[in-house]
């Protein structure tokens, strides 16, 4: 791990100068990207570090809209708030990241640019039909968080671009959520099989809303549809709760790894989708 | 040899060092200022052997470069101790037999401090949840818990 610059820009301008004049990795909290420069799985010339941007650091919420600062840590979000109430999911995944000592230093941000098929955030966030805001010396773009991530380790973001915040609509009230992983250690486990879901139940149980997303089963986090339009408008029984389990698990397609087989990362989908549903559909 | 100046204050004490730009604070700690009570046991930021507190937050060494810890606050097992005694923490995971090759102890010493500072009365689960970012091969884990909880207990006491 050597042969690279290190520079730490005072402002995010100066972070895209950096980037636009010589490229280079970005590196923040350091918990992918110093195991990865070990592991030889990339080299760069130049190391440009953000740690020194403070103002990108926030949780805000602006008529309705939750925005959250790419250098947010995963401490951060445990404890904000905004997010305990807007977006529960968020926090219960934020949670479970690693341990106490990589939550002060990982960060959101990091954690979409990493773009592991098992990302923490992801599942989350995607349930949150979250955007994220991309800002280079070109000027600013928004993406949905969907067609962000495109497969294991790849986005979209330019060479050039640095992610700037990430945002999505607070949650109504009425609206239930919550996070479930599987994972080879009860702390600094890499998912094996993770699931978040968002659920909004009307009069006798009734689906008026609903969000499932799973992580560490596809290239990428995904969003499960068609498991979704199963549920939609019906009653939340037990068998129906079955139903959206097994489907959840059709609209996976996980591989055998050293973390897990795809047979056990497929029933982890339907185990947790169930339970998540039930939890949900239980809690008042 | 790309090389970086870096100022930061280390168990109260201003140091102004200048190393490679791809060192990670835990070996500027180590072999520039010679504090070796932080330990490197897994270079990756899984084990926990290297865990002091940047501006008061328990994070792994190992993952934070040179450069990152410009003009920031270290506190290291070194900077623990009082002039004449241990800090309760550390004299509890002695007496508590929670000691034993030694290795994880300053990591682990580290993050139980910082844990009673947010959290001075934890239960046992909570320990253990805590302490779930670090690893020891000797002791079996039931010692260190009973010692967090001493410490926890004199230290509401006094």
């Amino acid at each position: 791990m050597q042969g690279f610059t290190f520079d730490s820009p005072q402002t995010l301008e100066e972070a895209c100068q950096m980037l636009a004049e010589t490229g280079g990795k970005l590196v923040a909290g350091g918990t992918d990207v110093i195991p990865q420069m070990r592991d030889g799985r990339f080299q760069t010339g130049r190391l440009i570090d953000l740690s020194r941007l403070d103002n990108l650091s926030y949780v805000e919420q602006h008529n309705g809209t939750i925005a959250i600062g790419a250098l947010t840590n995963y401490t951060t979000l445990m404890h904000s708030p905004l997010l305990q109430t807007g977006a529960s999911v968020l926090v219960e995944a934020a949670g479970l990241v690693g341990g106490i000592q990589t939550r002060n230093r990982g960060t959101v941000g990091g954690n979409i640019a990493n773009a592991s098929p098992a990302g923490d955030m992801h599942p989350p966030l995607l349930t949150l039909k979250a955007e994220v805001t991309l800002v280079s010396t070109d000027g600013e773009r928004a993406i949905p968080l969907a067609r962000l991530l495109q497969g294991p380790g790849e986005t979209a973001v330019a060479p050039n671009e640095v992610i700037r915040q990430i945002s999505f609509g607070g949650l109504p009230a009425a609206a239930k959520s919550t996070f479930l992983r599987l994972g080879n250690r009860r702390g600094m486990a890499v998912s094996v099989v993770s699931v978040a879901v968002v659920l909004q139940l009307g009069l006798e149980n009734m689906v008026e809303d609903v969000r499932v997303a799973l992580g560490a089963v596809a290239p990428t986090a995904i969003r499960c549809h068609k498991t979704e339009s199963l549920l939609m408008r019906r009653q939340l029984t037990d068998s129906v709760i079955e139903e959206a389990a097994n489907t959840a698990v059709q609209e996976c397609s996980p591989i055998d790894d050293v973390r897990g087989s795809a047979n056990y990362r497929r029933h982890g989908v339907k185990v947790l989708v169930r339970r998540g549903l039930q939890t949900l559909a239980d809690r008042r | 040899m790309n090389a970086i100046s870096v100022d930061l204050m280390v168990n109260g004490q201003q140091y102004c060092v200048e190393t490679a730009a791809h060192k990670t604070l835990l070996y500027l700690l180590r072999d520039d200022l010679g504090l070796t009570g932080a330990k490197d046991g897994c270079s990756e930021g899984e084990c926990g052997a290297c865990t002091i507190m940047l501006d008061g937050q328990p994070v792994n060494a190992c993952l934070v470069l040179a450069g990152q810890a410009i003009g920031r606050e270290v506190l290291t097992i070194e900077g623990l101790a009082g002039d004449d005694q241990l800090h309760p923490v550390q004299r509890h995971f002695v007496e508590a037999g929670a000691v034993q090759c030694g290795f994880c102890g300053p990591g682990l010493i580290m993050l139980s401090v910082a844990l009673l500072e947010c959290a001075p009365e934890p239960t046992e689960s909570e320990i253990r949840q805590a302490l779930g970012g670090n690893l020891c091969r000797c002791t079996g884990y039931a010692k260190i818990v009973e010692a967090v909880q001493l410490a926890a207990e004199e230290m509401n006491r006094g």
